[in-house]
């Protein structure tokens, strides 16, 4: 962890009001100023050793990476924490200025279609008077994916029979993942086994039930409209509770339901490049 | 980024706490215009407005310049520039919209601190300072603080204060090492100051009323070499001699530079002298006080006639200086041009002082006169003739000696030295008066004494011949004369006076435990003040040079000392540190159970490894984490933390269990340290 310790604008204009105070000092023989002066000395040098401090023994926790769209800023979750307190920090990433200082999310740019990997966050503090600024970079594993912005019809426009899904019938039960609805969750059974996670109740859907999402199905010239249009389309499965698959030049996603799948799909769109 | 109104609120407690020292060097109207523009600044922080605009700014600014120049509040020196500078300080608050703006606002404020010291450097005028400084430093905590700003506007700042006061505990043993080792720089420009508050005119006008006699304010504090205090016979304080009068007012008459041949000093013996050091509070007079009579001249002072020391250029300001004297010495200096001094008179003299004065000497006109019978006839007359001693003589119509002598006869320590000294001039004996004080008032908390404003006293003195007996002998007339009205009985004098330092002490033991206990606090407070006098406002090169060749540091040369300077910053600063650590191991280390010390090892080692608990992370999820990250230690991380589980969620165990989780956090301890892929 690599902690850097620099002196602030601030601290110069000090330096010289404190001449000025010396100066005053000396001509007038005022024993009393030279104290006032020595003490805000000692005072510079505490505040150093106590700004270093401040960002001794950090631990950066910051959630899970987030799945944004194109040219639009995000914020992941973060936790600063450690084996004290760190007042009056600020979270950001290494290349970018300074963040604001809101305590518990790193905000990030607006990033173009891809993933994104981030290396490292700087944790930084002005802490306690202003007159020095420390630095600390923290190493961060963070992917941020940001797929096509979502343009063109949603799906329910394109196809008015998928409105309410088809009749489920249950398919018995699995571990719970991320994603999964709280109401799906088979309470009674949960109460009976001991061990997390609890078991969830699956539901198949119809024959028909698949859909799948192809780039052949989206028309245009501009092949960031059409992945647009089918990370609209992901999006708006998503919330209908349907189930997709998604198949680009060289990849296919089999099929499948819940945040997972539209996690993945739009991964597939921000990562996928023209063979 | 506009600072919000609970920062602003902050930053103007802070100001106006450095402000107070500065009130009295300001026209009276400025501090309420700067306080109600400072509230209205605040209330726009309160709706959340912005700064108001430029213009408004600029021309508020200018208004107030323009009144501070037409109201003469403008000048040089501290007095002229402070209400410029406060002003300019003040407006800044209107301004304030920047971060840099505050924190210059801050840092001016600091000077502004360090300028009411440059005035008056009293203990408590260094403590309020301290005290603003304490508040301003919150003020950039609290700014720095985000989360701070949310909390409600006390307990935030009783947290960013409490972090302020450790800091500055902390930096004041190393500020106290700066200010006693770092070398000052020479003053490049006299400036001039005006805060002389004590000390006696150098004009003596019997015919007003003395302001002095009340005045419970130090003039300066003394303490002797041998740790013994004169009796209040010898405690004569000696400034400045008087030999000009106008038949009213009494003035120095010589200019200063007249020195050498008219002065004899005593020649110092050992037994009888006494080493007598004085710690002056400021005044701008140029004469220094020495214990009557000094036999060695004070260091970088020059001797004038009537043994009167003085600075050679400006005035003493607050110093502190040593001086032999021996009580009951006189001054031999006498010469043509002094006899001429002390022998001048109004040109205008009534004649009834003329003839009383005859009457003293006793000699025809021209012949020789015994100045020694001559003052002991006067002395003697105003014994019996109905003299009395009060601090409120009233005005004196006429000419002052005249009215004293003949019509009033109530008087205090001017009207009497002066109408003693016309009188010997008149009867062709030299005399003179002098000026200075008389008395002291013990501090039972230090061997020292306090010689406060109300001790200031004059008294004559004549010249009687050459030779061991001679000299110029000493007369203090107010010693004779009773206080107390012989008619009424009632005491003459509105506060005890100079005469009796004991008996403003013995007063004080008749009265109740409260005023005791008050008396012993005052006392205690000013022994606190001497000893700042001394080692703080007096502390001066040479004492620097005595610490610095006690340390054994002038041996050194210069650069030898700078490395020690340096080296013992660092060692200092390395002692606080591991100080701090093994104190908050120890503070830690208690209120703990064995297991929980335990486990503090486990996590330090975890630490090591890099692998610090993340927050929120639970025990069995760290140790699953590093367990998967270091395969080699899988086994003992798991083990230890089993241990540590079973013994601190499970059920109660026999205390050996505490020993096999030490077993196995030792033995993670060792697999850790063994070389390999850790």
């Amino acid at each position: 962890m690599h902690r850097r310790l620099r002196p602030t604008r601030a601290l110069g204009i000090l330096g010289l009001i404190l001449l000025a105070m010396g100066l005053a000092a000396s001509n007038y023989q005022s024993n009393g100023a030279w104290l006032v002066i020595f003490i805000t000395i000692a005072l510079i040098g505490v505040s150093a050793v106590w700004a270093w401090r401040n960002l001794g023994g950090l631990v950066l926790t910051l959630g899970e990476s987030p799945v944004v769209p194109a040219h639009s800023p995000s914020r992941v979750p973060a936790i600063l924490g450690g084996t004290r307190d760190h007042w009056g920090v600020t979270l950001g990433l290494a290349d970018q200025p300074p963040g604001d200082p809101v305590p518990g999310h790193l905000d990030l740019p607006p990033y173009s279609r891809g993933i994104h990997r981030p290396d490292a966050v700087r944790v930084g503090s002005s802490w306690p008077f202003g007159l020095f600024r420390v630095e600390v970079l923290l190493p961060v594993d963070l992917a941020v994916i940001v797929h096509p912005q979502p343009r063109g019809q949603g799906w329910e426009s394109r196809d008015n029979r998928a409105t309410t899904g088809d009749p489920v019938e249950f398919a018995g039960t699995r571990p719970w993942q991320t994603g999964d609805r709280p109401r799906h969750i088979d309470w009674r059974a949960a109460t009976r086994r001991e061990d997390l996670p609890p078991p969830v109740k699956t539901f198949a859907s119809g024959g028909d039930a698949v859909r799948w999402l192809d780039l052949e199905q989206t028309q245009g010239d501009d092949l960031e409209w059409r992945l647009g249009q089918l990370a609209r389309w992901v999006i708006d499965l998503h919330q209908l509770d349907l189930c997709w698959g998604l198949r680009l030049p060289g990849v296919e996603i089999p099929p499948g339901k819940g945040l997972g799948q539209q996690r993945a799909c739009l991964a597939a769109l921000a990562a996928w490049r023209a063979p | 980024m506009t600072p919000d109104f609970r920062t602003l609120a902050w930053l103007l407690l802070a100001l106006g706490c450095a402000t107070i020292p500065m009130l009295e060097r300001m026209p009276l109207w400025l501090p309420p215009v700067l306080l109600g523009a400072a509230i209205w600044r605040l209330y726009l922080a309160w709706h959340g407005h912005p700064a108001p605009a430029r213009a408004v700014r600029l021309g508020g600014a200018l208004g107030l310049l323009i009144l501070l120049v037409i109201t003469r509040s403008v000048g040089t020196g501290i007095d002229g520039a402070a209400p410029l500078f406060v002003t300019f300080v003040w407006m800044k608050l209107l301004e304030l919209d920047r971060r840099r703006d505050l924190e210059v606002t801050v840092f001016c404020g600091f000077f502004m601190i360090a300028g009411g010291i440059l005035t008056s450097q009293t203990l408590i005028q260094l403590l309020s300072a301290l005290l603003a400084v304490a508040l301003l430093l919150t003020t950039l905590v609290w700014h720095q603080s985000h989360h701070l700003r949310e909390l409600p506007l006390l307990g935030g700042g009783r947290w960013a204060g409490r972090q302020v006061a450790v800091m500055l505990l902390q930096a004041l043993p190393l500020g106290i090492i700066l200010f006693l080792i770092c070398p000052r720089p020479p003053a490049t420009i006299p400036l001039p100051t005006t805060d002389a508050r004590t000390g006696v005119s150098s004009i003596l006008d019997p015919g007003r009323f003395a302001r002095n006699l009340k005045d419970e304010t130090v003039a300066f504090r003394v303490s002797f070499a041998d740790g013994r205090n004169p009796s209040v016979d010898d405690l004569y304080w000696r400034g400045l001699v008087l030999w000009n009068t106008d038949g009213n007012q009494w003035r120095r008459g010589i200019s200063s530079g007249l020195s050498q041949p008219m002065i004899q000093l005593t020649k110092p013996v050992d037994s009888l002298d006494r080493e007598v050091e004085i710690s002056l509070q400021r005044q701008d007079n140029a004469w220094l006080y020495t214990l009557d009579s000094p036999v060695s001249i004070i260091d970088d002072a020059q001797l004038c006639p009537g043994l009167v020391q003085q600075v050679r250029r400006g005035s003493v300001g607050s110093s502190t200086y040593r001086v032999l004297a021996r009580p009951g010495a006189r001054d031999l200096g006498f010469g043509p041009r002094v006899e001429e001094w002390s022998l001048q008179l109004p040109e205008a003299l009534d004649p009834r002082i003329l003839d009383l004065a005859d009457s003293f000497s006793g000699a025809p006109p021209g012949g020789p006169v015994d100045a020694n019978l001559t003052a002991d006839r006067a002395i003697a007359w105003f014994a019996k003739s109905g003299f009395l001693y009060t601090t409120e003589p009233g005005v004196m119509a006429g000419p002052a000696t005249a009215t004293f002598l003949f019509d009033q006869r109530q008087g205090f320590c001017a009207h009497f030295a002066s109408a003693f000294t016309v009188l010997m001039r008149a009867a062709r004996v030299p005399a003179r008066v002098v000026v200075g004080y008389h008395g002291g008032e013990p501090n039972p908390v230090g061997n020292f004494l306090t010689i406060r404003q109300s001790h200031a006293h004059a008294w004559a003195e004549v010249w009687t011949g050459e030779g061991d007996a001679g000299g110029w002998r000493r007369v203090d007339l107010t010693a004779l004369v009773p206080t107390t009205d012989p008619v009424t009985g009632q005491p003459t004098t509105a506060a005890t006076t100079a005469t009796s330092p004991a008996a403003r002490n013995a007063e004080k033991h008749g009265k109740p435990w409260y005023e005791q206990v008050y008396f012993r606090v005052q006392m205690s407070w000013e022994y606190l003040e001497y000893r700042w006098d001394i080692w703080g406002v007096g502390y001066s090169e040479e004492m620097q040079r005595d610490i610095l060749t006690w340390l054994g540091l002038t041996r050194l040369g210069r650069w030898g000392w700078l490395v020690a300077m340096l080296g013992g910053i660092v060692l200092t600063a390395i002692l606080g540190i591991a100080g701090t650590r093994t104190w908050r191991w120890w503070c830690q280390g208690r209120n703990q159970t064995p297991a929980q010390r335990w486990r503090q090892r486990y996590e330090r080692c975890l630490d090591r490894l890099g692998f610090p608990a993340a927050p929120g992370e639970g025990p069995r999820d760290h140790a699953r984490r590093a367990a998967l990250a270091l395969p080699r230690l899988a086994e003992a991380i798991t083990a230890a933390n089993d241990a540590w589980i079973s013994l601190h969620y499970g059920p109660p165990r026999n205390p050996a269990d505490v020993q096999s989780l030490g077993t196995a956090i030792r033995h993670l301890e060792r697999q850790a340290k063994q070389p390999g892929d850790g």
